[in-house]
Parts: C-alpha cells; structure tokens; sequence
C-alpha cells in the first residue's frame, strides 16, 4: 500500500519529532500499566497476607478495625480479650487450631508481637506458603525472639543479638523494657506481608516484660530482671486476638455467631475475606482516582501526539498539493494522518507494554522490599492486548482532526499552495 | 452591471501550427483537448468573478503559453481545468469529457489519469527517492500505471529512462536525498513525473520561475521534446513574456478574462 509507504517514510523523514511522540505514548502507557500493576499488586498483597486463618476473634469494634490491627498491624487495639475468652474459642467444637496474639509494645518503630510457636506452623500468606527461617530457629525460651526479614535487614541485626523493648508504639519511647533484654534466636525469609515488619516473641515474654508494670508505667517495684521469671506467673491474662482455623468452612458461620453471642464479654469474630472486601470498597474510590489519573496521563499522551501532527500540518500542505496534484483523493490525505496517528500509538504503546514488563521487573525486589507488596512479572496477556487496541483506536480517532484539518487546507490551496 | 460593460467576444486565432516541424508525425486535423466555455468563477458566493472566459480551446498535440500578471487568476484557471475546484458556470471538457459536472470522486481519477502537472518550486516529497517521486502517479492511476508499464517492463525502469531522458545520471543521483538536487534538476524531475504513464495534458505552474535565463531555455527545450515524444498537449501559464516566443500559441489571460473592473 502507497499509504502505508509514504506514511512510513515520511515518519522516518521526521524521525526526532515522532520518536519523542511515540516516547510520550510510550510513557503514559506505562503509566498506566504500572499503576495497574502495583493497584492489583497490592490489591493480592492485601489478600495474600492472611490465608489459612477461617475467623480473627478480637474484642468488639469495627470488623475492619480488627483486621487492621490485628493482621495488618494498622492502628490499635481498642481492647483486649480475656485470656479466659480464649480459652472458651479454643475449646468450641468447631475449633481446628487458634493462635493467639498480643500487640502492642515495640522495637525501634518495629510492632512486637506475642504469640505461641504455632504461629510458625499455622500463618499462612500468599495462598498457602509458610513462614519460612532464613536462620536460626523459632522461638523456646520466654526471651527469645525471632525477626522479620525487614526488622534484621533494617536493623542489621543478627543471630544472638540482644534486644530491648520498648513499651508502647512510638518509634522513640521513653519506657524501655531494658531489664528484660530478649536474645535474637531466628531470622524469617521476606514474605510481603508484615510479619517481615515485626518482632515476634513468645506470650510469656510479653508478660514478663511487663513485670512490676501497672497502668502503663513502671510500678515502684526496682530491680526485676531474668532472674525473676522462674517464679513468676507468666500466664497471659490478656491478648489482643485469636486467629482461628476451623475443622469446617461450612462452620464459619455457626461459629461466628456463637462468638458474637458470647456472654463472657463483648468479643466479635470476622471473616478475612469479608472484611477485605470491605476494605477494597473504601480503597475502591482512592484506587479508582488512580486510574482516572492515569487514564488522563494516557490522553496527555495522545494529545502531545496530537500537537505535534498539528503543528507539522502547515510544513506538509506543499506534501499534500503534490501528492493532491499526482492524483491522490481526499480520502487518501485523510487515511495518511490517521495512518501515521494510529501507527505512532500503536507502537507508542506495544513500547509501553514491554517497558512495563522490563521496568516492573526492575523494580519488583524494590518494591517488595520497601513496601511488601509483591508484583508478578507476567507476559503480556488480554488486559495487555486490550490496552494497546484502546490506544491505538484512541490514535485514529485523534488522527482524525488533522487529517480532516489537512484534507480542507488541500480542498482550499488546490494544487497551489503559497507559504 | 457587469454584464453590460463587457467587451465583445474576442477572436482567437489559432496559429497552433506556427513552429514548423515542431510537431512531427501529427495529422492536420485538430482535435481540442480542452475546451473551457462559458466559465465564469467566484470564490464566494457573492462575491465578484474572478474568472469569466467564453471561450478557451487548446488542441492536442498543442503547446500553449497563458500569460498573466499575479492576480490575474491564472493559477485559479489551472486549478479549474485540473478539475481542483469547479466553476459555478460554463463548462470545462477534457478529452470530451465534461470534467465540471463529475463528481470529485470522478474528478480526482480524471486527473490522476489524464493530466500531469508541474509547480513552480518544491516539486517533489522530499522522503521519497528520485525514482519513487516519479513512479508516484502510478500508485494512484491504475490507467497509468498500465501505460507506464506498456512501455517499460517496470515501474523502475520507465522511471529511469525518462529521468535518463531529461538528462539526469541516475547512477550518480538516485542515492541522494532529492533536496540535495539543484532547482534545475528538480524541476526536470517534475517533468518525468508529470509524464510518467503518459498522460495526455500537462500543465505547468511558472515552472522556471526559478531558474536562471540559461536553465530556463535549456529546460523548455527538454520539457517541449518530451511533451512530443509523449504525444500530450501542454498548458504553461506564466508572468514572463520573454517565454512567449517558444510557444506556437500564446493568450493574454487579461484578455481573454471579462471580469469588470478588477484588471487595472
């Protein structure tokens, strides 16, 4: 085809111009993509942190708010939950497995979380993989402490390090567990999920830390340390939440609401999958911005091509007069602006689409690392296709103006054009 | 009015045969090409006529030189016989064909067809090789094409021996980009295009208004030989009277144009 031929070379007559046109659709394709990429990236993330786990028992609050503090490590407890409550969910018939954990004090910005060894065997993410050690080995003795990835990497911290915790949440605190030093006996691998972003030590030691504590602070009694613990009663009394695997999922209903009906206390029991849907809605508004955004970086894209087609119109009117004057119809004056529109989107965007894959694939580790969030890099599939179809398709219809902008110039400087 | 201010109908005396054997091998009988009657144009609607010719005639085989000053509407007059715009009167008919009531559609494959055309400067696409600025009538004239292709076994080859014809070394300058040719060598380039496939009417827009006085009279020489050799008539329409001897018919678009007061 001559169109194709002299849109072509024509182009490649004007080769700076159109690489930096396509480099413009090139980028706002990425934009795009990668926006959809980390979105649905995070979105997994999200989902993939918890699985495994059928219910999350906590006191009663918002059965978003649980999920938060109580997988997520977002916000705070409102209350805790008897160590007696527990007891009763772990005795309920329904009831496989449940693990209880204890938030609140920290390491450095660093959440602790107390829990049992079965932690180890019952936390679930990303589908069905285990919490895995990178070194050492979990957690025995009451002040032994096992790292996330993030917390030994961040802290550069190693095996049989002390540590000290910090009461309370904030990154500098001024009550330090400092007489009851923990001693670091494992390291886990990174999962994406924020376990790599905590500390976890046994119940006990949660309770011995706070030994001579009362009421958030240091209570009169001086001079507690280790070698205390032997005599103490290192029973928890409280925890922040169970996570519970059930014999059935055809149960989750039925024990859900016998822990809502729980007379011991106020306790409420939720279901992960439930309460992330939840949460997509609320997210579903910001994630839905993001899109538009970059929707509209998309269409900055298309018009930067548009500018640059429109100004080089009036540099090409003597183009079309001869080409006019060889016999060319308006329809073919038309079909090389649309032409050479849809072909600089076309491959403005199949560009797109392969630096999404090599960028994202740059950036993964990067991302996992700083933000958790795991982004697959895969071969380009339907949304792919779709997107690169919607771009180029937007490219005619943009085409269209100069093409008809070019083909009334041509109409009215017929074969004689004055510059 | 207008009308009653016009001037009778001038007589035009066709000294078509003027330059003895400058035409070879053509029969005494004339045939017209063209045949402009009646046009009048405007190009608003109400507006005041631009064009306004009675009678316009031009011959086959026919060479003839259009002077007029600028403004005169010439390049309206070429631009109405290449069938670019329509006169809102008369007719225009070419090779018996009334050009001025087809459709554009019809129009446009007209002339693709049947006429060559030749600018003033800025002849070719300045992306496309020596070669393919000529072969480029053919990609939109199938009739073309095919007379291109009677003569020559390619595209390539007829495109060849005519730039070869009008003097141009292809082997030296078919690797060059054409906006390194000099004004000269371009404009003989716009010549074989103009004459690829063989089209039956050429016309040419001030083709050597920017040539120098030497170039000029060397390129009329090579444009006359091969509008000849290709059997096709030739509309030239200039300001410069000194190209007026070369021609066998010559008209004054001044005076052949009825449109009231605007010549002054």
């Amino acid at each position: 085809m001559i169109i194709l031929r002299l849109v072509f070379l024509s182009l490649l007559n004007r080769r700076t111009v159109a690489a930096l046109t396509v480099f413009a659709v090139t980028i706002s394709v990425t934009l795009f993509l990668s926006v959809e990429k980390i979105r649905t990236g995070a979105r997994d993330g999200f989902a993939n942190t918890i699985s495994g786990t059928d219910v999350i028992v906590g006191a009663r609050t918002g059965s978003l708010q649980l999920l938060m503090y109580s997988v997520f490590h977002i916000g705070n407890a409102t209350n805790n939950i008897t160590w007696k409550s527990y007891q009763h969910i772990q005795d309920r018939p329904e009831t496989k497995w449940a693990v209880p954990i204890s938030l609140g004090d920290s390491h450095k910005g660093f959440r602790v979380l107390g829990t049992h060894t079965d932690f180890f065997d019952r936390f679930r993410y990303a589908r069905k993989r285990m919490l895995t050690f990178q070194q050492g080995r979990p957690f025995d003795q009451v002040l032994d402490v096992v790292l996330g990835a993030d917390v030994a990497k961040t802290l550069n911290y190693g095996i049989g390090d002390s540590i000290v915790i910090s009461h309370g949440l904030g990154k500098v605190s001024f009550a330090s567990h400092d007489n009851m030093p923990f001693r670091v006996v494992g390291i886990l691998l990174p999962t994406g999920t924020p376990v790599d972003q905590t500390l976890l030590v046994p119940l006990e030691g949660i309770e011995a830390i706070h030994i001579g504590w009362g009421r958030g602070v240091r209570s009169g009694q001086k001079g507690v340390g280790p070698q205390d613990l032997e005599n103490a009663d290192l029973q928890p009394k409280a925890i922040t939440a169970a996570l519970v695997g059930l014999t059935s999922k055809m149960k989750v209903f039925q024990f859900q609401r016998s822990v809502n009906e729980y007379l011991g206390e106020p306790l409420m029991a939720i279901l992960p999958g439930v309460a992330l849907q939840e949460l997509w809605t609320l997210m579903g508004t910001a994630e839905k911005a993001l899109v538009i955004i970059s929707l509209f970086v998309v269409v900055a894209g298309l018009l930067g091509m548009l500018t640059m087609i429109l100004s080089g119109l009036n540099e090409r009117r003597r183009e079309m007069a001869i080409l006019r004057s060889v016999g060319a119809r308006p329809m073919h004056i038309i079909a090389l602006f649309v032409v050479e529109a849809t072909l600089l989107a076309f491959v403005g965007a199949c560009l797109g689409v392969v630096a999404t894959i090599i960028g994202i694939s740059l950036v993964a580790p990067m991302i996992e690392a700083q933000y958790g969030v795991y982004l697959t890099v895969s071969p380009p599939g339907l949304k792919e296709g779709l997107i690169v179809a919607a771009v180029s398709a937007s490219g005619s219809i943009v085409g269209l103006w100069p093409a008809l902008r070019a083909y009334r110039l041509s109409v009215a400087d017929g074969m004689i054009v004055r510059i | 009015m207008l009308e009653s201010l016009m001037q009778p109908n001038l007589v035009f005396v066709f000294s078509s045969r003027s330059f003895p054997g400058d035409v070879v091998g053509m029969s005494d009988v004339q045939i017209p090409l063209v045949e402009v009657s009646n046009l009048r144009f405007r190009w608003l609607r109400k507006g005041t006529d631009i064009l306004s010719i009675e009678n316009l005639t031009v011959q086959k085989g026919e060479r003839l030189f259009v002077k007029g000053n600028s403004g005169s509407g010439k390049t309206t007059l070429l631009n109405i016989i290449a069938g670019i715009i329509t006169p809102q009167n008369g007719s225009v008919k070419i090779l018996d064909e009334t050009i001025s009531s087809m459709s554009s559609w019809k129009r446009d494959g007209f002339r693709a067809q049947h006429i060559g055309i030749v600018f003033q400067i800025f002849n070719l696409i300045p992306y496309l090789s020596l070669v393919d600025n000529v072969i480029l009538p053919c990609h939109f004239s199938a009739p073309r094409r095919k007379r291109a292709l009677e003569r020559s076994s390619t595209l390539i080859e007829e495109a060849s021996r005519l730039l070869e014809h009008l003097g141009l070394d292809i082997n030296n300058l078919a690797d060059q980009p054409v906006s390194r040719l000099s004004v000269g060598q371009q404009q003989r380039v716009a010549v074989a295009r103009a004459l690829m496939g063989g089209p039956e009417l050429v016309i040419a827009d001030e083709p050597t208004s920017a040539l120098d006085a030497n170039a000029r009279s060397a390129f009329l020489k090579l444009l006359f030989r091969e509008v000849e050799d290709s059997n096709a008539s030739l509309i030239f329409v200039s300001h410069d009277a000194s190209l007026e001897p070369y021609f066998e018919r010559s008209i004054h678009l001044d005076k052949i144009n009825h449109t009231g007061p605007r010549a002054t």
